[in-house]
């Protein structure tokens, strides 16, 4: 028993002798109200308490809102949240009863799944009869990761305060927070683009081996290689082929997702975000591969747009971290000899590492 | 200068993973929980106004009270808006309040004085007692005046209220201070209205509900404009589990409505099932509350000093004195042994002192006989007898013997001649009572003897007496004087009137019967009539005022009435042995029925008994004189009954004494003439106990509750706070072994002193040194230093008072 209840049932019980001597002594109607409401108010309090428990729901929203203004009705908008930003979590208990409680602990679980950090916090919040109550819970996340609130349990305290009636109910919801977009991630350029130029190179001997997808006018910025030359000598007019690169012809992002220490890990998450949106931004379509350890296999996304870097992050991040620093580029010649080269990202110690590895 | 406001920042509550301030800066409205609370504040302080004043039936503007207060509660509620509003509010309402009593003090002093006025006159009728002081009125009209005060109490209990409820919820102080007033009228056996009854219990079971709730106040703990999530349990334990709590107006709302239709049943279901009008019909009462009834009794007729005794009676002969005794407390101490043989159901009548004259406004019974040779016209000489064993009896014996002589010639020839209903019998009488050293001897005593050696009062002594039955008829002839059929002229119009309303005329017999008649149907017995007002005669008093009273009240009035219709009468003090006494009492072994009783006996031969004759068996009855009775007993007190609420100490002691009264003789310690009896013994007892017991509960609680405010203070206290405590707790205890180290006035002295008293090794002792100045330096820093201390310092101060105290 909790000792707030231990003490309160204490104090009421003590009360509740005063009350009874005084009626005994002065056989007064006043006296036999109060003991009647004593002893009545606590069981119908107790009893309303345990069906409100029944009928409660819990639901949680994540995601983020417009407007500066926070009320209880904010609507929710993005799922994916930005690294520094406030994210949104807007929890609903529904009562459907005439029942009310001023006490309801949620026990709520705030946690960083791909970082594997968790906090646990009570909020208590009042239950009104009919509508429930709404809040939002404003979670500024300081790393990437998938932020997951779930409300693991609700504790309703009846009105006289002397029961808790627990519930488990497990309910959450997700956002995505993406890492942070750095300009100036400090890597050998060269390097990378060496590893690029590598199927590049390959593509001027001939061996181009993507498939061309559409054929369409020039636009500024695109590449000299695409230009299709026959066609634009014949139509006057600068053609290009959109290809589909096969994937040893893309830059190929290997992040270590090691979890020793999140600094390292939050670095090189963010660097690869950092580096890979930079590519697109280059139109270069870039092949994400890091090392599953959900599934013990690499797991591979193309990116060519923003969105599939969000996406492929937002799948990234239910990945569990591993201990050894260099897991993804330890099997990379077994698992994926075509790949030439690839772009590897690890950090250790807080030292960030990008590097054009051959795949050897 | 400005104060700084807050800074905004996020909670952390893991690893990249802070709660944004924006969630603490939720509101809610604070204004209308603010009237909510306002609600309650007028919800308890006009329900307990009311709950007063409705049980009274006191009349007042009912709907002016309520709004005024109402308005006045929500003003007080709204105080708690900001800091600048409480400051100023305060001041205006200090600054209002002091005008309003001002200019309006005569009107409330008279509100008050009515209401208290009211209250008595009900406590008055609920304790049968007349109460002569009440308040003076200045101005009469009650209606206003009440209304005055009801607003005057209303806006106090606002203020007082509000700092309770607003703040903390505290049901049970506000409890307290509003029932321990409402307790007079539920004591007084009056119910107040039911809808002060639902105002009352609706606004504490709201306030309940809320502290139990915990949304109640969240500016206590954060700042005083923030109503939205706060954040408790601060402490580093509880850190992994902190609370944010908010409070919701529509929630409390719906709660404090649940609380309002709750009671709101509960008072109709009870007023429906059991009516307040019906409530106490066929309750007996109970013990308690009865002994409290004559404590409260006693002092609204003596005051405080009732308890004191210094105007009640413990029962016994008071002499003819009367008038000065609000109240009879018997103390059950043995005033007289008495060893006889039982010859009648009736009552055994032992006379003490005779009253002759009775001095109006004097209040009492002169013995004009018994002093005033002159007066008595008899040669007194003529009446001394000498006893069987040819010793002389004293003057005391021939005064009283002189009252009935002829009488008992008259019994004694009855019994010479063997005629029916005729006996005589001895009697053996050991005075245990200082107050009874004037003596009481059976009636028609025809001589007595000293029993045994010695000398005092407390001598026994053998009557030899001549018992009459009722059904005896004598001829004596008329042997009374004037005095025997005075009645002073202060008299007269009260004992025409009495005698009138009993309608006493006819024989001698028809009048004494319609003056007892009429005192049986008229004039209830109490032992606690009140004191005879000063300057105020007591029979007068008695017979037309007060009409209540005990024997000397009854005896003295009908003395009078009796010789205001022509028949001799004269008061008489003694005691009287009934006959469940005389059965109850112990058994003389060895001793011969026939030496102590021969003739005609009632209930046949009996046997020798010895009777405790205590305090409660002193009587006051009247002698008159009838041709064929001559001088004989008449009792006109109303037989009877016990009265239905005895006083308190009576009560107190028998609930002490749970011994069965005729198995104990009442005497555990016997010194000489000592006597204690075993129930004052044991109400001494228990008096010491209770009172040990009380000294050791408020030393221990008032220790208690110093440690418990003591840790709750250290709990909460900062670093710097707790060190110096644990320093003080430390240097304490050394204290007691070195008073030495007590006259040391700075840490640095006191440490340097503990350090030299310390045996340690060489090298223990200089790294204890080294402690031990990093530990002046901390206890310094806490002491005077502005900074807090670092739990490591802390920790390591601790560890150090713990090493050298060992």
């Amino acid at each position: 028993m909790r000792v707030e209840v231990l003490f309160r049932a204490i104090g009421l019980i003590i009360l509740y002798g005063i009350c009874l001597a005084l009626y005994l002594f002065l056989h007064s109607q006043f006296y036999l109200i109060v003991l009647i409401i004593m002893l009545l108010g606590p069981i119908l309090s107790i009893l309303m308490a345990r069906y409100l428990r029944d009928k409660t729901e819990v639901r949680v929203m994540a995601g983020t809102v417009s407007s500066d203004k926070i009320t209880g009705l904010a609507r929710m908008e993005d799922m994916y949240g930005k690294q520094d930003e406030e994210l949104f979590f807007c929890i609903k208990l529904d009562n459907p009863t005439l029942f009310v409680s001023l006490d309801v602990k949620l026990i709520v679980e705030i946690s960083n799944l791909f970082f594997g950090v968790t906090a646990e916090r009570k909020i208590s919040v009042p239950l009104r009869a009919k509508t429930g109550y709404e809040f939002m819970l404003p979670i500024v996340p300081r790393l990437p990761g998938t932020i997951k609130v779930t409300v693991k349990r609700i504790e309703i305290k009846d009105l006289s305060g002397l029961c808790f009636f627990k519930k488990n109910i497990d309910v959450g919801g997700e956002a995505t927070v993406l890492p942070l977009t750095l300009k100036d991630v400090k890597y050998d350029k060269n390097d990378a683009e060496a590893g690029m130029l590598e199927s590049e190179e390959s593509n001027k001997r001939g061996n181009d081996f993507s498939d061309v997808q559409e054929i369409r006018e020039y636009i500024p910025g695109d590449k000299l290689m695409s230009i299709h030359w026959k066609l634009s000598a014949k139509r006057d007019i600068l053609m290009v082929k959109d290809r589909v690169s096969m994937s040893d012809r893309q830059l190929v992002v290997v992040p270590e997702l090691c979890g020793v220490d999140n600094a390292s890990l939050n670095m090189v998450v963010t660097s690869a975000y950092s580096v890979i949106s930079e590519m697109i931004e280059d139109k270069t379509s870039i092949r994400l591969i890091y090392w599953s350890r959900n599934r013990d296999d690499y797991e591979e996304t193309r990116i060519d747009y923003k969105e599939d870097l969000q996406n492929a992050f937002a799948k990234m991040f239910y990945e569990k971290t591993y201990e050894a620093p260099d897991e993804a580029a330890a099997n990379m010649a077994s698992v994926h000899p075509e790949i030439k080269a690839y772009l590897h990202i690890s950090a250790e110690n807080r030292n960030l590492r990008i590097q054009v590895r051959e795949n050897i | 200068m400005a104060k700084k406001k807050p800074e905004k920042v996020n909670k952390v509550l893991a690893e990249g993973i802070e709660l944004g301030y924006g969630f603490f800066e939720q509101r809610e409205s604070r204004l209308h929980t603010l009237l909510l609370k306002g609600i309650i504040v007028y919800l308890i302080s006009m329900g307990s106004i009311g709950f007063y004043l409705s049980a009274f039936d006191i009349d007042y503007n009912k709907q002016l009270c309520h709004v005024a207060i109402l308005i006045m509660s929500l003003l007080c509620a709204m105080l708690y808006y900001k800091l600048l509003v409480e400051n100023l509010g305060y001041l205006v309402l200090l600054v209002g309040f002091i005008g309003l009593v001002a200019v309006f003090r005569r009107y409330i002093n008279s509100g008050f004085y009515a209401i208290v006025n009211i209250t008595v006159n009900n406590a008055a009728e609920y304790f049968h007692v007349e109460i002569q002081r009440l308040y003076q009125e200045q101005i009469e009209d009650r209606y206003l005046t009440v209304t005055c005060v009801v607003l005057f109490i209303g806006f106090v209990l606002d203020v007082f209220l509000n700092v309770y409820i607003s703040r903390r919820m505290q049901y049970v102080t506000v409890a307290f201070v509003v029932m321990s007033l409402n307790l007079i009228p539920l004591y007084l056996v009056e119910e107040p209205d039911p809808l002060y009854a639902v105002m009352l219990m609706s606004g504490m079971v709201m306030a309940y509900v809320f502290k139990s709730g915990q949304h109640y106040s969240p500016q206590v703990s954060i700042k005083r404009n923030d109503n939205g999530f706060i954040e408790k349990g601060k402490d580093k334990k509880k850190r992994k589990s902190e609370l944010f709590y908010v409070s919701d107006i529509k929630a409390m709302l719906q709660a404090g409505v649940t609380g309002i239709v709750f009671v709101l049943m509960v008072v109709l279901g009870v007023n429906v099932l059991r009516p307040r009008e019906s409530f106490n019909v066929g309750y007996a009462g109970n013990k308690y509350k009865d002994i409290s009834v004559a404590a409260m009794t006693t002092i609204l007729l003596d005051g405080w000093q009732g308890f004191f005794g210094q105007s009640y009676d413990v029962g016994g002969m008071d002499s003819g004195r009367l008038g000065n005794v609000s109240s009879v407390r018997l103390d059950y101490q043995t005033d007289l042994i008495v060893e006889m043989t039982p010859y009648s159901y009736g009552t055994v009548y032992l006379k003490g002192f005779v009253g002759e004259l009775y001095n109006p406004y004097a209040n009492e019974w002169t013995n004009i006989m018994g002093t005033n040779y002159e007066l008595s016209g008899k040669d007194w000489s003529t009446y001394v007898y000498e006893s069987e064993d040819g010793k002389e009896t004293d003057n005391l014996d021939a005064e009283y013997a002189v009252r009935n002589y002829n009488e008992m010639l008259a019994y004694k020839d009855a019994y010479e001649n063997n005629q029916d209903y005729s006996a005589k019998a001895a009697m053996n009488i050991w005075i245990m009572d200082y107050a009874v050293r004037q003596g009481c001897k059976p009636y028609y005593m025809e001589s007595s003897s000293y029993i045994g050696e010695g000398s005092g009062y407390n001598r026994g002594r053998s009557y030899i007496y001549y018992p009459s039955f009722g059904a005896s008829s004598i001829y004596t002839k008329p042997e009374y004087t004037d005095l025997d059929l005075y009645v002073p002229e202060e008299n007269i119009p009260a004992i025409e009137e009495t005698l009138a309303a009993a309608g006493a005329a006819g024989s001698d017999e028809q009048i004494i019967e319609a003056v007892t008649e009429y005192y049986q149907n008229n004039i209830p017995y109490t032992i606690r009539p009140g004191r005879t007002p000063r300057n105020t005669d007591f029979v007068n008093y008695f017979l037309q005022e007060n009409k209540k009273g005990y024997c000397a009240h009854y005896a003295s009035a009908a003395v009078l009435m009796f010789r205001y219709m022509g028949i001799p009468a004269r008061y008489v003090e003694g005691y009287a042995i009934d006959y469940i006494q005389m059965a109850n009492g112990d058994l003389v072994e060895g001793a011969e029925y026939a030496d102590y009783y021969d003739g005609y006996s009632e209930i046949g031969e009996t046997a020798l008994i010895r009777i405790d004759v205590t305090d409660a068996d002193a009587h006051a009855w009247v002698e008159v004189y009838t041709p064929t009775r001559g001088w004989h007993v008449v009792d006109v007190t109303p037989s009877g009954e016990r009265e239905d609420v005895e006083d308190f100490w009576t009560l107190f002691e028998e609930y002490m004494d749970d011994s069965d009264d005729s198995d104990d003789d009442g005497t555990n310690l016997n010194i000489t003439n000592l006597r204690i009896p075993t129930k004052v013994l044991r109400t001494i007892f228990f008096g010491f106990v209770g009172i040990a017991g009380a000294i050791i509960l408020v030393v221990a609680g008032r220790k208690g509750i110093k440690e418990l405010s003591l840790y709750i203070k250290y709990v909460k206290a900062g670093m710097n706070d707790k060190l110096i405590y644990e320093y003080a707790k430390f240097r304490r205890k050394l204290v007691k072994k070195n008073q030495q180290l007590g006259n040391l006035i700075n840490y640095r002295e006191q440490i340097t002193y503990i350090m030299s008293m310390t045996e340690q090794t060489s090298e223990r002792e200089a790294a204890l040194e080294t402690e031990a100045r990093q530990v002046i330096d901390i206890l310094e820093r806490a002491g005077f230093g502005a900074d807090e201390i670092s739990e490591t310092e802390y920790n390591q101060a601790v560890r150090f008072f713990k090493t050298v105290g060992k």
